[in-house]
């Protein structure tokens, strides 16, 4: 590596002249054969490129976002390649071909490859698509990018800096793809080859890594406490075959394992299930018998205590508990995603307690009436309902309720009210003698009549015949796009971060530019055809807000520094 | 709908009616008619229970005075807890029907544990605990203490009950365990104490074997129920081993220790006692010269269920002098327990009869047969007088006890099997005295002779008339139902070879061959590949499986069958079971499929039903033939052969042939449920073995099923599979498996439906 440094160093001018743009250069490897030809790899910020010895431009460019995987020749094979395959399924073949150190490049060219691939993997392409495609969907916001980026009045990067978050937040469904569940023979598909010499081979696949992290997470965490500073991954996964863990028919040799430790974890795991202990009723072993024989009475011996001691952990009834330790991890790894959305949900809804439970029977109930159902001797089938799982019973009846009133009401509170109510309105006598005079009554209908002193909705249908079309449009399109820059403004609040304190000033200057160069021309533009309504006023209210805020909050700071 | 049995008005809850039902009902009828006991064997799934309680209920309504009360048993809770939701719906039929509420009263008694309330009590884990702890509070002489003393705690819940239960009477409707609880809740009564005095008046009482059958529960519980009670044992296959349980008593040197230290406890409690308060110990010992007076005119006048563990001649005379004072008697049990202790310093087994051990202890510490007999009863009164708070401490003694009054009453029916070692183990000395029933009719005897009626039902009973032998009585009537099916819904198959023609066998001499076990990996291989959702698997026993298992594993097939479907496999723990239990409910619930690998005989396959797709295929892996090395097997084999005449091969068969059909019976319940049931044995086929399955499975089972390989059966099992994918309508079973009230009434039905029954 070191030598390559220095010529990386050394050559650094060079390069420049050969591509296009100054681009940092990574790694040079000399002795490279393509297509027969020998020449240099050179591995860039953003592309995998390689030309030809004698020629100063490059036959082949990838760039890394293009690259789907690459392959390594096996060890011990005569040609050491290395073989970039692309999204388009094309491949390219690099084959070093040094002498003395070919393994070694081969290697460094992996390493680097490998962590600089993940990193362009997902990122640029499907990014700009999503620009695009939002672009393209929704005229409004393509309305207000024209408005605020390509007036210049904000960056590209600021608008779209809280827009793409946002929406992936709105539809969490329609950007993920679905989960595929484990196949539970995972294990079994790294079949064992053996390379014909005393070893063994294992072919791992990236499903497959998957598959051993989802199920066992313990591993995972050891995954990621030891790879890469203390082990490679090779090495981590050669250690993990070898384990006990892997083997769990094999005694535990007792030496220092890096996987004992995932073995206990998973026996604590498994405790932990057992204790908790089963849902159903029904199935609980524990609670079928009703009175157990006391001690000392049965025709069959108990086992006594010395006897159940003697009875070691053979490796046999490890294998079963193995087994049954496994499917139940595959089972739950199907499930943990729901689990966790469904977590989520819960806490975030208010961190009360579910009371779904007050709602459905309980568990032990409907599994009785399970079980003594019989389905063909009921005359209608009738239509199987769900169990409405609620987790706040008082928000489906009630609708949303504001957080900070206090004193909401709870179900029984509304039905003893509407009881209240029903019962006031079957007594309700008219009294005739308290009713208001003729005349103020008229008055009273006469005000809340169109045009009357309380109906004030007439003004609305004015501005709509008053103003013009076009000045209607743009002052819609400017209220969107004010709107979209206070929202930027007050997002900053409360201003915690130097990021958020630099947004919050560059926002202010934003709007104070929006008001100039769009705001002011357009009151112009409203005066010179003499429209006497105020359009802007409110306009001008909002912006005048969000500087009163801005000046509070630069004084308040001021103070703090000072 | 409203069905007409010979005259008697019975309501069904339902709109349908199975023809078996129907039949069963008129067999029932009959039983009750002849005030006899009865025997029937009605197929697993086909609604036994609902059409045992319509027609006791009804009958019960028709005639208050023949029949007052049903006590209805069963094996686990869930069962019991399943029959009273059925008696629920069955009586919410009656209300809605008749429009009136009925003044029945039903409800469901179980251990203390599953009916404790009291907060700190209800926490306790085990059985044992909860009841020691119960008794602790509410002991007689500990409320006494109490009155001078009012810091000692006491229950009350108890208290409550005390006050004022017995005089109100619980309202009439259905109480399950849990509606006990909310009751006793709402009232501050305890609801198991309340269960218990409250079935003295029930209509209905739904409870476990363990009351009726074992004579120390019984004794507490069940003794003033009523003679002109209908008795029904649910689930009645393996009554006889809960019998041969109740009865049988193993005694360690841990057992011998602990009693040691009973007496010791006893002795210095009763020295106290005689600082204190002679008059007591007087007072008791007036009593027991009085005799057990008072029991005696109780059993003259048939007020009580007898008591196995208390003979009728220890009734009719006082306490033999040499243990009527305590002092005495507590001498006296010390040395049969040095006794015992001597017995277990052996070297090799002994065995012997009852009649030769009193000889012995006659012989060797002078210990008469009639003092010896009444020492149940004598500990028992001590323990009493002495206010002992917690009897739970007592149990070695108390178990002692027994042994000696019922090694002194029964001269037949026992046998004493000294064991130095386990078979095992047999370098490691843990000497054992089994006193062992061999004749489960001693218990269940008194439960003849005093109810009126007693039914034995289940889905497996065959060959049906093995159980009046062995419990010794004769049923008025014996009949065991078909099953009546618009498609064939249940596919009993007969594995015999592999692929490779290799017998497949889990005999003695095969069953560690390689090739048996390849076999019958590759059978679960290939049949998790076909079977959709859940499938299980039973094993003859826990080591065989477990080396059944290993070798699977070595040779890839669990890894194969992985990809199939997920592995969850009974260990030992009942709770790790139990866990592996809902998971693989779970995995068929979810789509996902899963195979469970269980043991016959176990708990699984005594208690777990496997319905719909829970299990649509049953596996029997081998005969579960019983472990016949053992001593006690062998000894009551002896005696079966020379009390009833069953030879012991017909014994052993009919042994392993119920639990084979309870096994595979689990997995079909109803007629729309289906199920494979695979039995992989060669031995199946022959006719002695299938000749004993039931009724209802061995009218499948064509001749054509009986050797077949397992490419052979994946064929059959793929055809059946998809037939029964197809709907399957109402419309499609009315007529011939499932009938309208007026269908029923036909002539030609009526015909049809006498043939379902088979007499025996």
């Amino acid at each position: 590596m070191d030598l390559y440094r220095t010529s990386l160093l050394h050559r650094h001018g060079n390069y420049k002249a050969m591509s296009a743009s100054s681009e940092e250069v990574l790694l040079v490897v000399k002795k490279v054969r393509q297509k027969k030809q020998d020449g240099t790899l050179y591995l860039m910020a953003e592309r995998i490129a390689w030309g030809p010895d004698g020629k100063d431009r490059f036959t082949v460019s990838h760039l890394y976002a293009d690259i789907r995987c690459q392959k390594i020749s096996p060890d011990g094979k005569a040609k050491i390649q290395l073989q970039l395959v692309l999204h388009t399924g094309e491949s390219t073949t690099f084959h070093f071909a040094s002498e003395s150190n070919a393994l070694r490049d081969r290697d460094a060219t992996k390493e680097l490859l490998q962590q600089l691939l993940p990193k362009f993997k997902k990122k640029a392409n499907k990014e700009l698509e999503e620009k695009n495609r939002m672009l393209q969907e929704d005229p409004v916001l393509f309305q207000l990018y024209k408005d605020l980026v390509v007036s210049q009045v904000i960056s590209a990067e600021e608008f779209w800096a809280n827009r793409l978050s946002m929406n992936s937040l709105d539809h969490p469904l329609s950007g993920s793809k679905q989960e595929v569940g484990i196949s539970a023979a995972f294990l079994a598909d790294i079949r064992p080859q053996t390379d014909g010499c005393n070893g063994l081979r294992y072919n791992l696949t990236a499903d497959i890594i998957e598959s051993i992290f989802r199920t066992y997470p313990a591993v995972k965490q050891k995954y990621a406490e030891n790879v890469p500073h203390n082990l490679t991954e090779k090495e981590f996964w050669t250690r993990f075959f070898q384990s006990h863990y892997f083997h769990r028919d094999r005694i535990s040799t007792g030496l220092q394992d890096l996987f004992s430790e995932c073995a206990k974890q998973d026996e604590k795991g498994l405790k932990t299930m057992v204790v908790q202990g089963v849902k159903n009723p029904l199935v609980n072993l524990l609670s079928l018998e009703d009175k157990s024989l006391d001690e000392g009475y049965g025709a069959a011996v108990a086992p006594s205590t010395s006897n159940t001691n003697k009875v070691k952990e053979n490796s046999n009834s490890a294998i079963i508990k193995r087994f049954n330790h496994h499917s139940a991890m595959v089972l739950a790894a199907g499930l943990r995603k729901q689990d966790a959305d469904q977590g989520s949900e819960t806490s975030s809804v208010d961190g009360n307690s579910r009371d779904s439970d007050y709602f459905k029977p309980p568990i032990k109930k409907v599994k009785l009436q399970e079980a003594i159902e019989y389905e063909d001797l009921e005359r209608d089938n009738r239509q199987k309902t769900v169990t409405l799982n609620l987790k706040k019973s008082d928000r489906y009846f009630h609708g949303p309720v504001p957080v900070q009133s206090q004193n909401y009401t709870t179900s029984q509170d509304i039905i003893n009210s509407v009881n209240y109510i029903q019962q006031e309105m079957a007594n309700y006598k008219p009294s005739l003698i308290q009713v208001i005079s003729s005349s103020s009554a008229s008055s009273a209908i006469a005000a809340l009549s169109p045009g009357g002193v309380l109906m004030h909705a007439g003004v609305q249908q004015a501005i709509n015949q008053m103003v013009p079309l076009d000045v209607q449009a743009e002052l819609k399109h400017l209220y969107m796009a004010a709107g979209e820059l206070l929202r930027h403004f007050w997002s900053c609040f409360p201003v915690n971060t130097p990021f958020l304190e630099e947004k919050l000033v560059k926002m202010r200057s934003n709007l104070e530019r929006f008001q100039l160069t769009k705001l002011c021309p357009f009151q112009e533009k409203v005066q010179h055809q003499h429209l006497s309504i105020n359009l802007t006023g409110h306009l001008e209210e909002m912006l005048q807000m969000a500087y009163n805020k801005f000046h509070a909050w630069q004084n308040r700071h001021m103070l703090r520094k000072t | 709908m409203k069905l007409n049995i010979e005259g008697l008005l019975v309501y069904f809850p339902y709109d349908y009616i199975y023809p078996e039902q129907y039949s069963y009902m008129l067999e029932l009828k009959r039983t009750l008619d002849a005030k006899g006991h009865g025997v029937l064997e009605m197929p697993s799934g086909t609604g036994k229970t609902i059409s045992l309680l319509s027609l006791i209920v009804a009958y019960q309504r028709a005639y208050p005075l023949e029949v007052t009360k049903l006590i209805y048993c069963s094996r686990t809770v869930p069962e019991i807890e399943k029959v009273v939701e059925e008696l629920r719906k069955l009586m919410e039929f009656y209300a809605k029907e008749t429009g009136e509420e009925s003044n029945f009263l039903a409800l469901a008694l179980s251990s203390r544990k599953n009916l404790c309330v009291h907060p700190e009590v209800s926490s306790l884990r085990f059985g044992k605990e909860v009841d020691g702890k119960c008794h602790s509070l509410t002991a007689s002489y500990i409320r006494a203490q109490r009155h001078s003393n009012p810091s000692v705690p006491t229950c009350h819940f108890y208290e409550g009950f005390d006050a004022l239960g017995r005089q109100v009477p619980i309202p009439s409707g259905i109480y399950n365990l849990d509606d006990l609880k909310a009751f006793g809740r709402s009232k501050g009564w305890c609801p198991y104490y309340l269960a218990r005095y409250s079935i003295l008046h029930a209509n209905i009482v739904v409870y476990s074997y363990h009351y009726l059958l074992d004579p120390k529960i019984a004794d507490l519980v069940s003794k003033e129920l009523a003679k002109k009670c209908v008795v029904v044992f649910d689930e009645a296959h393996n009554i006889d081993n809960v019998c041969i349980d109740s009865m049988s008593v193993n005694i360690t040197r841990r057992t011998l220790d602990r009693s040691q230290a009973n007496m010791e406890t006893l002795q210095s409690t009763i020295q106290k006692i005689k600082e204190t308060d002679a008059a007591k110990l007087k007072e008791e010992y007036s009593r027991l010269v009085e005799g057990l007076k008072e029991a005696n005119v109780a059993r003259e006048t048939d007020i009580y269920l007898a008591n196995p563990v208390l003979p009728d001649e220890i009734l009719q005379e006082a306490v033999p002098g040499s243990i009527r004072t305590a002092e005495h008697f507590v001498g006296f049990m010390k040395r049969f327990l040095e006794y015992l202790k001597s017995r277990l310093r052996i070297q090799h087994v002994v065995q012997e009869s009852a009649p030769q051990f009193l000889k012995d202890i006659f012989e060797k510490v002078c210990i008469d047969r009639k003092p010896l007999r009444f020492c149940a009863e004598r500990l028992r009164s001590l323990l009493r007088t002495l206010e002992i708070a917690d009897i739970a401490d007592f149990s070695p003694i108390t178990l002692i006890s027994n042994f000696a009054t019922l090694v002194s009453t029964y001269s037949r029916g026992f046998t004493i099997i000294i064991e130095p070692f386990e078979d095992k183990t047999p370098t490691i000395a843990n000497p054992v005295l089994h006193f062992s029933c061999m004749d489960p009719s001693i218990a269940i005897k008194p439960v003849f002779e005093r109810f009126q009626s007693v039914i034995i039902t289940s889905g497996t009973l065959s060959p049906l008339d093995i159980y009046p032998r062995i419990l010794d009585f004769r049923p008025v009537t014996m009949a065991s139902f078909t099953m009546t099916l618009a498609r064939t819904c249940l596919c009993p198959l007969i594995v015999g070879r592999g692929n490779d023609q290799v017998a497949i066998s889990s005999k003695f001499e095969t069953r560690e061959d390689f090739a048996v076990i390849r076999n019958y990996g590759n059978l679960l291989l290939e049949l998790s590949a076909i079977v959709p959702d859940g499938i299980v698997a039973f094993f003859t026993s826990y080591v065989y499986m477990e080396n059944i298992v290993a070798s699977w594993y070595e040779q890839g097939i669990l890894e194969n069958i992985q990809r199939n479907k997920l592995i969850f496999i009974e260990t030992p723990d009942a709770a790790e079971t139990s866990m592996a239990l809902e998971k693989y409910q779970e995995a068929c619930e979810n789509g996902r499929g899963a195979i469970l690998l269980s043991v016959a005989r176990g708990k699984v396959s005594e208690g777990i039903d496997f319905v719909h797709h829970y299990g649509r295929a049953v596996i029997m892996f081998g005969v579960p033939y019983v472990y016949t090395q053992s001593r006690i097997l062998k000894a009551r084999l002896e005696y079966l052969r020379d009390q009833f005449q069953i030879r012991e091969n017909d014994f052993l068969t009919f042994d392993a042939m119920r639990h084979a059909a309870q096994c595979v019976g689990r997995a079909i319940r109803g007629k729309t449920d289906y199920g494979l049931m695979i039995f992989a044995d060669k031995r199946y086929a022959r006719a002695d073995k299938r000749g004993k399955l039931p009724r209802w499975i061995q009218e499948h089972i064509s001749d054509g099923s009986l050797n077949l390989t397992i490419d052979e059966t994946v064929q059959l099992s793929k055809h059946f599979l998809r037939q029964m994918a197809q709907p399957f309508r109402r419309e499609d079973q009315l007529g011939l498996s499932l009938l309208t009230l007026d269908q029923l009434q036909s002539e030609e039905m009526l015909e049809r439906i006498a043939q379902i029954a088979h007499q025996v």
